[in-house]
């Protein structure tokens, strides 16, 4: 993913065991924050 | 993480931005554990299948408020005006991504294996993750551990950048070959919790073995040979199922695989007062040279022994077969008597050069 293009936005589960994306958060300055707790 | 935490939450809290986690993982509820932890409260996606398509982590990303990336110091973002939400691609998933997500993890193996004709490395990790996920659910079929581990070789050998695929076979993989112990926080983050008086999450699949491997702590051999002259008893697997696998799947001579029992009570529950669970790893082409090949008796469920084999130099190329055998004292669940039964297996792993 590159500067300019929109997030890829498809259905996850969360850790509570729910389901969101990413565009559930649009309208607001975002900080996406890929990691591992690895 | 925590350095994130300490640049963004104040942000956060301020209402300027709001941040969302992807998190790059097998087991879900680890993040969750994590999460508790560091006392994330930002929404968390789990991305096992590795959709975003990152071949490293961690990546912070600034997006705007129509969703799409940007490239800007920290206060310029904060600073710039509101963009217009626009109309954005629904990407459609495909069918094993799909069954995936359900928690169809047969229809999931069924539609990524489907490419089997013309692999690509995508399919490969993800058929690999689908897998590992069958293995470590009740639904789980012998062979699943293991093919988990062949498809993201393969996957990594088309794609030998991706750092993500790479972890997962570390994971499980020999004390050397990953950089550090990846689930040592596990307790860490417990003692951490109850000492705040919460009670820790709980974790599906308890990290074990390689999982909490130290790269500089070698585990003493232990390798019993309890039942040399083959005397005791065969169990068929009726009472335990006992599942192998090895990581990782193809070596080159001279190198090290790390080898995985998993013993599960079936038609008995362990004997906590008898001999305790113990394994043999017996054969030329090979030798066990770290590792513990025997378990306490503590606990009713799951039983892992683990150990690292180095490939003879003079090995030859092709499928080397390992055999073997575990020993366990248990109660059979129908009429409550303590047997010592004696299983085999086979660690089958490729050598190539």
């Amino acid at each position: 993913m590159r500067a300019g293009d929109f997030v890829a936005d498809f259905p996850l589960p969360t850790i509570d065991g729910k389901t969101a994306r990413v565009s559930d958060f649009a309208g607001q300055k975002l900080i996406l924050i890929h990691f591992a707790s690895w | 993480m925590p350095g994130w935490q300490a640049q963004f939450e104040p942000l956060r809290k301020a209402g300027k931005i709001r941040i969302v986690g992807i998190v790059q993982e097998q087991h879900a509820e680890r993040a969750r554990l994590y999460a508790q932890w560091r006392k994330i409260e930002w929404p968390i996606l789990v991305d096992s299948l590795n959709l975003y398509g990152n071949s490293a982590v961690p990546i912070v990303m600034m997006v705007d408020e129509a969703g799409r990336i940007v490239r800007q110091k920290l206060g310029e973002f904060l600073a710039a005006k509101p963009v217009m939400r626009a109309a954005r691609e629904q990407i459609a998933l495909d069918p094993g991504v799909k069954a995936f997500l359900a928690g169809d993890l047969d229809g999931a193996i069924s539609e990524f294996g489907k490419r089997g004709l013309a692999p690509n490395p995508i399919s490969l990790f993800r058929l690999g993750v689908a897998f590992r996920a069958r293995a470590d659910s009740k639904g789980r079929k012998p062979r699943d551990a293991q093919t988990a581990v062949v498809m993201w070789e393969w996957a990594l050998r088309l794609t030998p950048n991706q750092y993500i695929w790479r972890r997962r076979i570390q994971q499980y993989g020999p004390r050397l070959s990953k950089p550090y112990n990846f689930y040592g926080w596990v307790q860490q983050a417990r003692t951490a919790i109850e000492k705040r008086g919460e009670t820790p999450l709980p974790l599906t699949v308890e990290p074990r073995g390689a999982e909490l491997m130290d790269r500089d702590l070698v585990v003493a051999n232990a390798l019993p040979d309890s039942d040399p002259e083959r005397k005791i008893t065969r169990d068929a697997g009726k009472l335990v199922d006992l599942e192998c696998f090895v990581t990782p799947w193809t070596v080159a001579p001279g190198e090290r695989v790390r080898v995985r029992l998993n013993l599960r009570p079936a038609a008995a529950e362990w004997n906590n007062e008898g001999q305790e669970l113990s394994a043999t790893l017996k054969g030329p082409g090979f030798r066990v040279v770290e590792g513990q090949l025997t378990h306490a008796n503590r606990g009713s469920g799951l039983r892992t022994l683990e150990c690292e084999v180095e490939i003879a130099a003079d090995a030859k190329i092709g499928k080397l077969k390992i055999p073997g055998y575990a020993l366990y004292d248990v109660c059979v669940k129908a009429d409550g008597t303590c047997v010592y039964r004696r299983q085999e297996f086979t660690v089958t792993l490729n050598v190539s050069r």
